[in-house]
């Protein structure tokens, strides 16, 4: 289309709906659906539904590539979350989504609505959550320190208050974040088999068939006859409950189309507050709701509000939607058409209701002290119909904002032009002077530093410097920087962070943050309640089933090779809960990217979606639901490629779990692939990225089969009732987890010989680093273990054991001392 | 024998109501009935109700002051009345708020030092000179038990007059500012108990802690109830006498 000729007014239109987020190509196609000039309303209702987030207009092509569909997939993608069976007639329904943009501006609120808005996901498919994760990312600086204690406040006090336990995610830090931030929540809900609630209306009250376009215009008045036709008798009514309308959210792009009205209502855009309390009680209303089989359609008001929501159920089910706005439960008066329209006030929800179960859903909305209202039916026209003020706001064909709402193919960098492009990933965070922020501890300003003290990282380097060098040689000198190693964010513990999260609530984690028992992922028991076992028979629910639950990617290794990083990310998800126990069943994903415009960021999408689809098609982890968060960069400059992946996975029985944390005195194992050189490498480790502060590819090439041994090999050991602990070898390596481990648990780790004779950079190598093992002490357990080690075609090579500090000379006892003082307490001052 | 009931007092945003019915109803011989109103209470079985537990969460969103709403609530006024015809009443977390706020129990419940939610593994001492059926020091004195605490407002302030109240726990680790670093309190006659940590989530071999059993343990030799045959408490009753010996 050519915009030479526009008209002044045709200029004022455009502009106008670019503040609503549509292109010039978009709001000429909208013309052109319509075949009429657009609605102040209509063009907000498009630009919402054509935006990136809703309609996934850049990354569907590539999605319908994802493998979604195994024999437990109860549900798949395309409903609010997707759901797997996990024991006989239970479900698991779970999600992941971002909220960066909004954490980033107000970190409370922005984190706290996050978490809201992914358990109205899953509550309203009538399953009751059970278990948070939440995946962070930040950069460095103060403002970044300033983000991070308020999201971790945000996230802790709005599960904590709905009841649900945080127990476990992944944080991260990268300069790449500081100015975009991750705030990724994931939730998981069970829900028995046959009670799962789907969006679509389900029921003959619903004119699916042949439709009739009202042939309304917006603008004109509404006819007594009209409102018959529009709200016909006997047709499902659709009624909103929970928090009244504001303001929150309207996206401050329409402060532009004041000029438009001459009211004097002032306009006061402001983000979404969450409200913890109203969404607990807009829980238990809506599962009650569900239990009674009271509502037949349910939609939660998301991103987007009552559009989203009013337009997802007509598309769903394929009918005509009329919303008289009037009849919203507003918070503040005068609000425009388009404000009911785009607000997203938080803890809202819209369900269709038979005529004869409406006065029911009321009462009940009243008992729960939720405000409830009808505002509007179902009809035959398949137009999304808003009336206001007796006059048509809005009347737009549904099908042009679902199916036809545009989609891009956006043209992708050569792969292998890519790969040459990334095959040295500098790290970008402020070099720490000497002089500067001293280890272990924070400034007074406390501002997030990301870099080793210059003096340090200049020994380490050279250390590290040839691969020959063995860790006998080197671990001398390196053993006494090792405070300023694990005072550094990426290796501290995250222990101060999560005890603002509320773990234990409900009664059922079994390990998670703050948990006595640890584990490679975080394991929660099935509920009583969704047990077909009677307490009575079997008051120790022993063989009551567990759910393992792991999130997180590993942006390092994706930015050089999103294909083969994005599959070696994965799969150490896989791993982790291999080690808990548990066997994996499913994924969620939230991909995190910069501008699909730009041809390498559209690489990252694409590779990163196929390594993804790689793991879950060879180790059958079907992918049932998933969101996409495009355009996170600042400037020209995108984020690290974060296609953030949450994991469920299931253990038969409870007592299977496996604790992380290795005894005193434990023999410790590396059970490994016997040619680890060629799975690892050390050029694209945490160490590497610290001490030489670069990457380097090649990310090595994933061995599924491999990983399928191991992985068996661990379910043999276990049920073998061999194993005493288990442990993935994950960031920094066989190095890092070790003394991780021992940190955390206020021990010293004794290398023996075999161990000191390994090189330094096969100690410090990522990649498919297998497990750290220690044995139970039962009779003929080290040949059980052998047998089955050399049966699985691996091997398990004995490093050393967990000693007491207190048993070594009293100079390395001290550097220990400061090891788990470092570990412990370096992000404490940031929550003071 | 008629069986005995437990009342668990619900209210809006109350949130470990359901881990407080397992609690009681897995280890002990106990009715255990969840009440959200006045209309609830009518609906008990017949005769006199033994225990009520006000379980922790966020009554009316804690806002106002935690557990302020809730102790103005008129179901509060039934339980004041059990209250003073003896009944074990224990208050946990959010419950020892609505106490405190209703007047049951003295003193108040103020924002923690640290200014935020803190969700830890704590190890509280029990003091000895308490007789209440919630105590453990009827069993044994001086023990220490490891429970969590998760709150935004634990910071117990006492009130002047310190024959109010028993000191029934203290922190080892004073965490959250409290006066004499108190966890938990009980009235002058022992029948009402406030405390912050969590028995009901330290009471599973499973979940890594079972030290809350030990409340559970004197509760059942104080009224005399049953211990369900097979449960945690039956079972840590068993090894806990062996280690004693």
């Amino acid at each position: 289309m050519t915009v030479a000729h526009e008209s002044a007014d045709d200029k004022k239109w455009r502009e106008l709906a670019q503040g609503f987020g549509l292109s010039a190509e978009e709001f000429a196609r909208l013309k052109e659906c319509l075949k009429r000039a657009p609605s102040l309303e209509e063009i907000a209702v498009a630009g919402a539904l054509w935006s990136e987030h809703c309609s996934y207009k850049s990354s569907r092509v590539h999605l319908a590539r994802f493998h979604t569909q195994e024999s437990w997939v109860l549900q798949g993608p395309g409903e609010n979350a997707g759901i797997v069976e996990i024991a006989p007639g239970v479900g698991l329904a779970f999600k992941m989504e971002s909220h960066n943009h909004p954490s980033y501006i107000e970190p409370y609120q922005g984190a706290a609505t996050g978490v809201g808005g992914i358990l109205r996901d899953v509550f309203c498919m009538g399953a009751r959550p059970v278990a948070n994760l939440n995946c962070l990312r930040y950069g460095e600086g103060e403002y970044n320190a300033h983000l991070l204690k308020h999201t971790v406040r945000g996230i802790g006090d709005y599960g904590n208050s709905v009841g649900v336990p945080t127990v476990g995610g992944q944080t991260r830090f990268h300069s790449g974040y500081s100015k975009n931030i991750l705030v990724n929540a994931f939730t998981a809900g069970l829900v028995k088999a046959d009670g799962i609630f789907r969006g679509k209306l389900q029921n003959e009250n619903t004119p699916t068939g042949t439709q009739k376009p009202s042939g309304l215009i917006p603008g004109t008045a509404l006819t007594h006859a009209k409102r018959e036709e529009l709200f016909p008798d006997g047709a499902n009514l659709l009624l909103y409950f929970g928090s009244a309308t504001g303001r929150d959210g309207v996206h401050g792009a329409t402060m532009s189309s004041d000029t438009f009205d001459d009211s004097s209502a002032t306009l006061k855009p402001t983000v979404q507050v969450g409200d913890p309390f109203a969404e607990k009680k807009l829980l238990e209303v809506t599962l009650e709701l569900l239990d009674q089989k009271l509502c037949v359609g349910l939609q939660d008001m998301g991103a987007a509000g009552l559009t989203s929501s009013g337009v997802e159920m007509a598309g769903r089910s394929g009918c005509g939607v009329a919303l008289d706005l009037n009849l919203i439960p507003a918070r503040t008066a005068r609000l425009k058409a388009y404000e009911y329209l785009l607000s997203e006030s938080q803890e809202r929800m819209l369900c269709a209701v038979t005529p004869e179960k409406a006065q029911a859903v009321l009462e009940l909305c009243k008992k729960h002290q939720v405000a409830a209202a009808i505002i509007g039916s179902v009809n035959n026209t398949g137009e999304f119909i808003c009336i206001h003020n007796d006059t048509v706001a809005c009347a737009l064909p549904v099908d042009v904002l679902t199916e036809n709402a545009p989609k891009y193919t956006w043209p992708l960098q050569d792969r292998s032009a890519y790969l040459k492009d990334h095959a040295r990933i500098e790290n970008r965070s402020q070099p720490c002077s000497a002089s500067s922020t001293p280890p272990g501890g924070v400034s007074a300003k406390q501002t997030l530093q990301l870099s080793l003290p210059e003096p340090t990282r200049q020994t380490l380097a050279q250390l590290f410097e040839s691969n020959q060098t063995t860790l006998a040689e080197a671990w001398k000198e390196i053993f006494p920087l090792l405070p300023d190693w694990f005072a550094l964010p990426a290796n501290v513990s995250k222990d101060p962070l999560t005890r603002h999260y509320c773990s234990t609530v409900q009664g059922n984690t079994l390990a998670g943050c703050q948990t006595p028992r640890r584990s490679a992922a975080a394991v929660v028991r099935l509920d009583d309640a969704y047990c077909a076992l009677n307490m009575k028979q079997d008051p120790r629910a022993e063989s009551v089933p567990a759910i393992a639950l792991v999130a997180g990617c590993q942006e390092r290794w994706i930015e050089i090779d999103p294909l083969n990083g994005s599959a070696q990310s994965t799969l150490q998800l896989g791993r982790r809960i291999a080690a808990s126990g548990g066997r994996p069943l499913a994924m969620t994903d939230c991909l995190n990217f910069g501008s699909p415009r730009q041809p390498a960021v559209m690489r990252q999408i694409s590779d990163a979606i196929d390594g993804i689809n790689s793991v879950a098609k060879t180790m059958r982890i079907p992918i049932v639901s998933g969101n996409v968060s495009l355009n996170n960069q600042t400037g020209q400059t995108p984020i690290p490629p974060t296609p953030m992946v949450g994991m469920v996975g299931v253990l038969d029985r409870a007592t299977e779990l496996i604790e992380e944390n290795h005894a005193l005195n434990a023999r410790v194992y590396w059970l490994r692939d016997k040619d680890i050189a060629r799975l690892s490498r050390f050029e694209y480790s945490e160490w590497a990225w610290n001490i030489f502060r670069l990457n380097a590819g090649p990310v090595p090439e994933v061995d599924f089969e491999h990983e399928q041994k191991l992985w068996s090999a661990l379910s043999l050991l276990r049920s073998a009732q061999l194993l005493a602990a288990c442990s993935n070898v994950g960031v920094g390596g066989l190095l890092n987890t070790v003394l991780s481990l021992a940190a955390r648990s206020g021990f010293a780790f004794a290398w023996n010989e075999k161990a000191l004779n390994m090189s330094l950079h096969e100690c410090c190598a990522e990649g498919q680093t297998g497990v750290l093992v220690s044995l139970q002490s039962s009779p003929q357990t080290d040949t059980r273990f052998a047998a089955i080690v050399e049966q699985s075609n691996l091997e398990a090579i004995e490093i050393g054991k967990m000693i007491a500090p207190a048993a070594l000379t009293k100079e390395e006892h001290g550097v220990w001392d400061k090891i788990h003082r470092a570990c412990s307490d370096s992000l404490k001052p940031f929550f003071e | 024998m008629t069986r005995r009931t437990a009342a668990i007092v619900q209210f809006p945003g109350t949130n470990c109501d359901h881990d407080t019915v397992r609690w009681l109803s897995r280890n002990l011989e106990l009715d255990v009935q969840l009440v959200r109103s006045r209309d609830d209470v009518e609906r008990l079985p017949p005769g006199d109700t033994s225990v009520i537990v006000l379980p922790g969460g966020f009554s009316f969103g804690d806002y106002l002051r935690a557990g302020a709403l809730a102790a103005r609530s008129p179901l509060m006024d039934w339980v004041r009345l059990q209250a003073s015809r003896g009944v074990a009443v224990l208050g946990i977390c959010n419950g020892f708020q609505i106490l405190c706020e209703s007047g049951l129990l003295p003193g108040a419940l103020a924002p923690n030092i640290v200014r935020q939610h803190v969700h830890e593994f704590v190890t509280v001492h029990v003091e000895t000179q308490v007789v209440s059926p919630w105590s453990p020091s009827i069993v044994e004195s001086g023990r220490l038990l490891n429970l969590p605490i998760s709150c935004g407002m634990g910071n117990f302030v006492a009130p002047r007059k310190n024959d109010a109240y028993n000191i029934l726990f203290r922190y080892t680790h004073n965490l959250l500012g409290s006066f004499e670093s108190i966890a938990g309190i009980t009235n002058p006659e022992g029948n009402i108990v406030g405390m912050m940590p969590h028995p009901e989530r330290a009471s599973d071999p499973l979940l890594g802690a079972t030290d809350g059993l030990y409340m559970l343990d004197a509760l059942a030799r104080h009224l005399g109830i049953v211990v369900r045959t097979g449960s945690p408490l039956a079972i840590w009753r068993s090894t806990h006498k062996e280690k004693n010996r």
